[in-house]
């Protein structure tokens, strides 16, 4: 028995110790084909969907290593009796505190102070570094990273304000937030971070009129996902200075073009889509995406599934 | 008149009239500090004042830096001739123990390195490597009182801390929950070391390069101390060598820098222009404070920021 696997950066010896004792073999090729393959590892480059049974009718799991899924036809391989996996939870540390250093980051002024010193000016004035300690969080979100985000900015003496159409104001109290409307939270923080997923709801919700209700010397952290704001308003409320900055890790088309307009936004900070990052969960999202495949084949049920089977 | 010289030519000068009013001094800006008439000379922590001002200034009483570190002043042999030396303490301490836990969390999570990867047309964050910030190691040389507040927030952020100060006692570490170790075992096992001894006899050159070379090699250094605390022909050698993973430094030897500092053309740093003591609030406070400190004295009062007493 066979498991593809179509991502050529995936660490095969550690796929195989774990598939390995479940039978089957991981091996990388471009093409999934063979009566002998009953596995698939992907990632969210590599589309998977029913078709695949066609060259492969003997797939019983397709997994990847991310959280994202799209580039997965869930409902149709899980009609023809395929599991759909995906990872989760491999990073929300890591995304916290990606999220809490970029805002103070912004706050102390440190990315945008090294330039200043690299073109020749010295002392902090045109940079004006702000404190932590006290000035106002705002956490649009409340998942496991909008918890971690919140905890750690509460445990360096922020103020925390949460906005969230799925929490309780007791839970958010609890966590080390206080519940807010969205605009109240939007008016009163220093630093702005989104930690919401991608819905019909929540898709461009920092929109023009959105920016205008922040402060001007309010920044932006986005290490969610760059749908949820509106790029062409939030480079017009940076090149108009009608807030302070921005810190993004999300970014419409990723990897960033030359051309992406991003670059030449002022006061902003870009990030490589790397908030997930650490030795750590780099390993996790490989390996927790192979033991679901391995206990698929061992007979038993994954642990992260898009759907259940019928 | 008497006559305070000011060798900072950015120091702010509302409210010091005020300040001064009744005292007959008349204060002036000058880089220069001599005649019998010159009471006062204050500075910024990158001029300095040294014992030959006693023989251009005969009749002073004070000098003073608007700063906490004190070291660009001869402060022993100035007290022992009798003139007063003041610094000013406590006006930043949040705000440098916060800028030092920003260049520390950035390090770590390679926020500046990783900026510059996507404007060189990169994507990803494999060249360099974020770790984690939760569970890292947090060394911070200096227990006084920045580096008190640099390891409580630390341990808030997530980041096991640990610590040397030959003054403090073990005790008094271990009940801010900071381990208290000896600086090789600190460079040792830091993911990250930070800086908050001042500059003396016995600080200068602390980081050299024996120092460096007991550091992991994935580990960072930070300095918003003093740039005498580090070899800095030492730091860049373990820069350029790879010896180290990087560093964020706040203070250079001379501020501001000319064109050919050689840090400017050092990998993986990041360099600050001695900001980390910069907010609004903290802006003109130390200002403000050596002003009515000096007020204090001319007036004959004790003042608040005096570093030793006079006298041999
Ligand atoms: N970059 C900036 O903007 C800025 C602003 C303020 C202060 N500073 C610097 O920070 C330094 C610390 O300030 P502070 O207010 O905490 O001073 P502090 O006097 O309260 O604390 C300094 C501590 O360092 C300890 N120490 C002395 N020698 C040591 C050694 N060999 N190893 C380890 N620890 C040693 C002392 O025992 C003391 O506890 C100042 O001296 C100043 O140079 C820089």
């Amino acid at each position: 028995m066979r498991v593809v696997c179509i991502d050529d950066t995936w660490p095969l010896d550690r796929a195989n110790a774990i598939i390995g004792p479940a039978g089957a073999e991981v091996v990388f090729d471009r093409q999934i084909a063979g009566d002998d393959v009953v596995g698939v590892l992907t990632y969210p480059g590599g589309r998977i969907d029913a078709t695949v049974l066609e060259r492969a009718p003997n797939v019983r799991v397709v997994a990847t290593c991310s959280t994202g899924h799209d580039h997965l036809d869930a409902e149709g391989l899980a009609a023809r009796g395929v599991w759909c996996c995906r990872v989760t939870h491999f990073c929300d540390e890591e995304v916290a505190d990606h999220t809490i250093g970029l805002a103070i980051a912004c706050l102390r002024g440190i990315v945008m102070l090294d330039g200043l010193v690299r073109d020749g000016v010295w002392w902090p004035y045109p940079q004006a570094p702000r404190p932590v300690g006290g000035s106002v969080l705002g956490v649009i979100g409340f998942g496991t990273i909008g918890r971690g985000v919140i905890a750690r900015g509460a445990a360096l003496g922020m103020d925390v304000l949460v906005a969230s159409e799925h929490a309780a104001p007791d839970e958010v109290a609890a966590a080390g937030g206080r519940l807010v409307p969205l605009g109240e939270l939007l008016g009163a923080s220093d630093v702005v971070c989104l930690m919401a997923s991608v819905t019909d709801r929540t898709r461009g919700m920092i929109d023009a009129g959105a920016l205008a209700r922040m402060r001007p010397d309010a920044y932006l952290v986005n290490t969610a996902r760059a749908a949820l704001v509106d790029h062409d308003a939030l480079g017009a409320a940076l090149v108009e200075g009608t807030i302070a900055g921005a810190a993004l890790d999300a970014l419409p088309v990723e990897p960033a073009p030359p051309d992406a307009p991003e670059r030449a936004w002022p006061r902003t900070i870009l990030q490589p889509h790397a908030a997930w990052y650490s030795a750590e969960s780099d390993r996790r999202s490989f390996d927790d995406a192979a033991e679901d495949v391995a206990r698929v084949l061992m007979g038993e049920r994954p642990v992260s599934f898009l759907r259940e089977l019928d | 008149m008497r006559r305070v010289v000011l060798l900072d030519p950015l120091w702010p000068l509302d409210g010091v009239d005020a300040a001064l009013a009744g005292l007959d001094v008349r204060v002036e800006k000058t880089d220069v500090a001599a005649g019998d008439d010159v009471v006062a000379v204050l500075a910024a922590p990158e001029q300095e004042i040294r014992a030959d001002v006693l023989e251009r200034c005969p009749n002073l009483v004070l000098t003073g830096t608007c700063s906490t570190g004190y070291d660009n002043l001869d402060v022993d042999a100035l007290s022992d001739a009798g003139v007063v030396c003041l610094h000013v303490s406590g006006y930043c301490d949040e705000e440098v123990a916060e800028h030092a836990l920003a260049l520390a969390t950035g390090l770590l999570r390679g926020v500046y390195r990783l900026d510059r990867h996507v404007r060189d047309g990169g994507w990803w964050p494999y060249p360099v490597e974020p770790r984690r910030v939760r569970g890292s190691v947090l060394g911070v040389v200096g227990l006084g009182n920045i580096g008190r507040l640099v390891a409580a927030l630390g341990l808030a952020n997530g980041m096991a801390v640990v610590a040397c100060d030959p003054v403090v006692d073990p005790a008094d570490v271990r009940a801010l929950g900071v381990e208290p170790v000896d600086l090789p075992t600190l460079l040792a096992t830091s993911d990250v070391v930070t800086l908050h001894a001042p500059l003396v006899d016995a600080t200068r050159h602390l980081i050299d390069a024996d120092a460096l070379r007991r550091m992991r090699p994935d580990a960072y250094l930070v300095n918003c101390a003093r740039a005498g605390l580090v070899d800095h022909a030492a730091l860049g050698a373990a820069l350029a060598a790879g010896e180290i993973a990087g560093a964020a430094i706040d203070v250079l030897p001379t501020e501001p820098p000319g064109p050919d500092e050689p840090a400017l053309r050092w990998p993986n740093l990041v360099l600050q222009p001695h900001a980390s003591w910069y907010s609004p609030a903290a802006n003109l406070a130390p200002y403000r404070r050596q002003i009515d400190d000096l007020a204090r004295v001319l007036r004959g009062e004790r003042p608040q920021g005096q570093i030793r007493e006079v006298g041999a």
